[in-house]
């Protein structure tokens, strides 16, 4: 890799009501680099970019909205009894990991969905395990989309946007009933994705070409995991319980990349993206203690000759953990040098935080985006003054 | 005779159980009928309910559509934050007043594949002569339509599309992908809650594209069943389909019913049936006594009209008056007479009681014809009848010679009594093992309808010139039971003149 990385820090407690003192909490990194081109019929336009979110640190501070937990067991005839058993045991731990105010409930499906404990809150816990404690397995089909929906309604029960929502698939390694294609499980989950509420998966068995359960965790923005033993299952599904009801930074957070005029997007892999013309947007339903999310963008520019380029730029939005209030943004601006030795491009850029936003809606957020100033303002100044120019122009 | 009986009074017996049978499962099939068609119609509106209550989904997210495209901003951008905001608009067309696209902008650069692909695939719908070209539609009350759902292909099936124009007179367009619609006709959908029975019943979604979408209920259908009820939904997801698998409606229990109801019928009328054969067959017994009796009485008078008979024979032999002579002849021939009597009603007697046997021996059935014909001379003298032998069989076989002259006996009695001033011929003829012997009289013969008849035991033919001839009625029904325990049959042949019976016996032939 050739690229220089510039990684922007967003010290969370300095902006947020709720946060430990400034530069106590955990950092949101924003890392952008550049790499070696892909190849491609002209390869001194291509260029990749890889965009990294990932947060640092460790948070000492607890305190999290409450989380509505569903887990969709596969009781099928495919599971056996004995990882049934031990998803059963996984479940009983991971729920006595949330916290007080948070809900559970599990849906187990076969070729039907049973709701086998309803949203429930974890102080209940006889409700839970007397419910958990009945799922045994079933007949041979797998609903596994109908449990989804079920789930979904279940955490959607409370009617309140600012707790946090999560879904976990626990399923055998292939599901027969509808839907049965891996665009049609990715299209649930890219419905799920937007209304907020992230699906993980762990399957049972090896993966394999177009998993639909790999491309249902892609696109729901959630985790994917393959266990091989009913000891495997139990470990990962207390994990990814875990992982569901823990601390988060920040939430329905958003990736922007924007390319410049004369770029045009190649190809976008690493997570599901939203594509259109030369701007793609990525979102994270949440950014917690640990997490890594990177996109990767290929680019192709059409501008030659000119020594310096900008190729587009990039800016992150999130949310605090309780989803109103607070608005954050930064933005990274790219430039390919062509002077440079052949092939040893390099990226520059300046960021600007600024000063929250504050609304309670997203289209407010939405239109004080807006008022940023768009890339072709950025390359014109970038002419005149590279670098020194486009810290002044970010932010007001 | 009791036999036809029997057979009259089952027929008596089945058929108005047969009768009602026919009429009670026809009963009981048009019952299930109606009876599968309440199920069905109660099975119909416990799918039009849920029909009804998915059509909140319809109202539902035309709510939610019209709220979310209500104040959409001028701005390419400004639209775009919205939808990016909002999960029900990711597939948005918004045409201005004058039916331009105004978002996704014409520019490709600006747009992605799917919204490229979203206002490719649904121009048709606001191009001229489209469904939403122009002003739109209007109802009939002549107001302006204002929104409505059209079917729209995606990639993962039939989904949906809402339209309305805005009071500004913008149209907004939202695509819902099959799976939007199916996530919230699921939703809305119950399920099957374990600790609970959701009865013994099956309910299953089927999408556009006929596909199991989703299910729910206690009963499992076997492979391949056929659901007992289906509906379409109605608008706008008539491309949905419910149906209804459960077990098949409970025709058995009216089947059951009417097979009771029978079954108590039939035993009154076999009941009926019964008491009406006691009492047809009252006489039968009583004659079936009086011919016990008589047997009995048959048993003590044959010693002493054996006796009578010998001694009436011995004293022929010494008595040397004509007039004398002519006398015993007729004592003779009357015993001769009478003890044949009492042999038919022993063998019937025997023959009641399954006991009837032969006991062949050697014999020359030539000679047993001649002397039974001998045994007849005084009586047909008497009558006018003239006898004649043809004999064919001399040789020595193994016969039962009593039995051969009871049934011989029988045939020349009723010659005597019923054609007499004729003629008779016996014809014995020998085709061993079997020998063949035929009585022929010159008498008023048998109509061939009674030919069987005769056969049967207390069966005597009426006719106005035979009123008073005396007669038992079995003589020929001992005569047949002899000839069929003898290994051969009796039966009347045609002929043109009289009655010509043929006497067939297994005549094995003497070692």
């Amino acid at each position: 890799m050739s690229a220089a990385v510039l990684s922007l820090s967003i010290l969370v407690g300095t902006l947020t009501t709720f946060g430990p003192p400034s530069g106590l909490g955990p950092d949101i990194r924003l890392s952008a680099a550049m790499e070696p081109p892909v190849p491609s019929e002209d390869a001194r336009r291509a260029v990749r970019l890889r965009f990294t979110i990932a947060v640092t640190g460790v948070r000492t501070f607890a305190r999290r909205p409450p989380a509505d937990v569903c887990l969709a067991i596969d009781r099928s005839s495919r599971v056996p009894a004995a990882v049934l058993a031990a998803v059963r045991e996984g479940a009983l731990a991971g729920f006595r990991r949330l916290r007080v105010g948070d809900s559970v409930s599990v849906v187990a499906y076969d070729d039907v969905v049973q709701v086998a404990v309803p949203a429930t809150r974890v102080s209940d816990w006889s409700t839970i395990q007397a419910g958990v404690d009945v799922v045994h397995s079933g007949a041979r089909g797998t609903a596994v989309s109908a449990a989804i929906v079920k789930c979904r309604a279940e955490t959607s029960k409370r009617f309140d946007s600012a707790r946090l929502r999560h879904i976990v698939v626990v399923s055998s390694e292939a599901a027969d009933v509808d839907p049965a294609a891996a665009s049609a499980l990715g299209s649930l989950g890219a419905q799920l994705r937007g209304e907020r509420v992230p699906i993980s998966v762990i399957a049972m068995g090896r993966p394999r070409a177009d998993d639909p359960f790999a491309e249902l965790a892609r696109q729901g923005d959630g985790r994917l995991a393959f266990a091989s033993s009913g000891t495997d299952v139990r470990r990962l599904l207390e994990e990814e319980l875990v992982h569901a009801s823990s601390e988060i930074i920040a939430r329905d957070a958003e990736l922007h990349v924007h390319g410049a005029p004369g770029v045009r997007i190649v190809r976008v892999t690493g997570r599901a993206a939203e594509v259109t013309g030369a701007d793609v947007v990525t979102t994270m339903s949440r950014l917690e203690a640990g997490a890594r999310h990177e996109l990767i963008v290929d680019l192709a520019s059409s501008a030659a000759g000119r020594s310096r380029r900008a190729l587009g730029d990039v800016y992150v939005t999130f949310f605090d953990p309780y989803g109103e209030r607070i608005y954050h943004r930064a933005q990274i601006m790219f430039v390919d040098d062509d002077d440079a030795a052949p092939r040893r491009a390099t990226t520059q850029a300046r960021a600007q935080t600024t000063t929250p936003i504050r609304g309670r809606r997203p289209a407010a957020t939405a239109a004080a985006v807006r008022t940023l100033p768009r890339v072709e303002d950025i390359a014109s100044r970038i002419s005149n003054d590279p670098l020194g120019g486009l810290g002044d122009s970010v932010g007001h | 005779m009791r036999l036809r009986l029997r057979l009259l009074l089952g027929l008596l017996v089945l058929a108005p159980v047969g009768a009602l049978a026919i009429i009670g499962f026809w009963v009981a099939r048009s019952e299930e009928a109606r009876s599968a068609g309440e199920v069905r119609a109660l099975l119909e509106r416990k799918l039009e309910d849920l029909a009804v209550m998915l059509d909140g989904v319809a109202a539902e997210l035309e709510g939610e559509l019209t709220a979310a495209t209500e104040r959409l901003p001028n701005d390419v951008e400004a639209i775009r934050g919205v939808v990016r905001k909002h999960p029900r608009l990711q597939r948005l067309v918004l045409l201005d007043p004058t039916g331009h696209v105004v978002f996704p902008p014409a520019d490709a650069a600006a747009t992605s594949d799917d919204e490229q692909r979203l206002v490719r695939d649904n121009g048709y719908l606001w191009e001229s002569g489209g469904p939403l070209a122009g002003a739109g539609a209007r109802g009939e009350d002549g107001a302006a339509i204002t929104r409505g759902w059209l079917p729209a292909a995606d990639r993962d099936g039939l989904g949906l599309l809402f339209w309305r124009r805005t009071p500004s007179g913008r149209l907004a367009i939202v695509s819902l992908p099959r799976t939007v619609v199916q996530t919230a006709l699921v939703s809305r959908l119950p399920v099957t809650v374990p600790d609970r029975a959701t009865g013994d019943e099956r309910i299953a979604l089927f999408d556009p594209g006929g596909r199991l979408v989703y299910q729910w209920g206690a009963y499992s259908p076997p492979p391949g069943s056929k659901p007992l009820v289906a509906l379409w939904l109605r608008p706008p997801f008539e491309p949905w389909r419910l149906a209804y698998l459960g077990p098949a409606p409970a025709r058995v229990h009216a089947t059951i019913g009417i097979a009771g109801g029978l079954a108590a019928l039939a035993l009154a009328v076999v009941g009926a049936g019964l008491w009406i054969y006691r009492e047809s067959t009252r006489e039968l017994r009583l004659a079936a006594e009086r011919v016990s009796f008589v047997n009995q009485v048959s048993h003590e008078l044959k010693t002493p009209l054996t006796n009578v008979r010998m001694y009436a024979e011995l004293l022929d032999e010494q008595v040397e008056d004509p007039l004398a002579r002519q006398r015993l002849s007729v004592v003779v021939a009357e015993s001769q007479r009478l003890g044949r009597l009492i042999n038919n009603i022993l063998s019937f007697s025997r023959a009641e009681k399954g006991a009837l046997t032969t006991q062949p021996a050697p014999a020359c059935v030539d000679n047993v014809v001649r002397s039974v014909l001998e045994q007849f001379a005084p009586g047909f003298d008497a009558s006018g009848v003239t006898a004649r032998l043809d004999a064919g069989a001399p040789r020595r076989v193994r016969v039962d010679a009593d039995a051969l002259a009871q049934i011989l006996g029988n045939l020349l009695s009723n010659v005597e009594k019923y054609a007499p001033g004729g003629g008779v011929v016996v014809r014995t003829a020998a085709a061993p093992p079997v020998t063949r012997i035929t009585v022929e009289d010159e008498g008023p013969g048998i109509p061939p309808r009674d030919r069987e008849r005769v056969f049967e035991p207390f069966v005597r033919l009426v006719a106005p010139k035979h009123e008073g001839v005396p007669g038992t009625g079995i003589g020929l029904s001992i005569a047949r039971d002899l000839a069929r325990r003898h290994g051969g049959d009796l039966r009347i042949l045609d002929s043109e003149r009289g009655a010509r019976f043929e006497l067939i016996l297994v005549t094995e032939e003497a070692a």
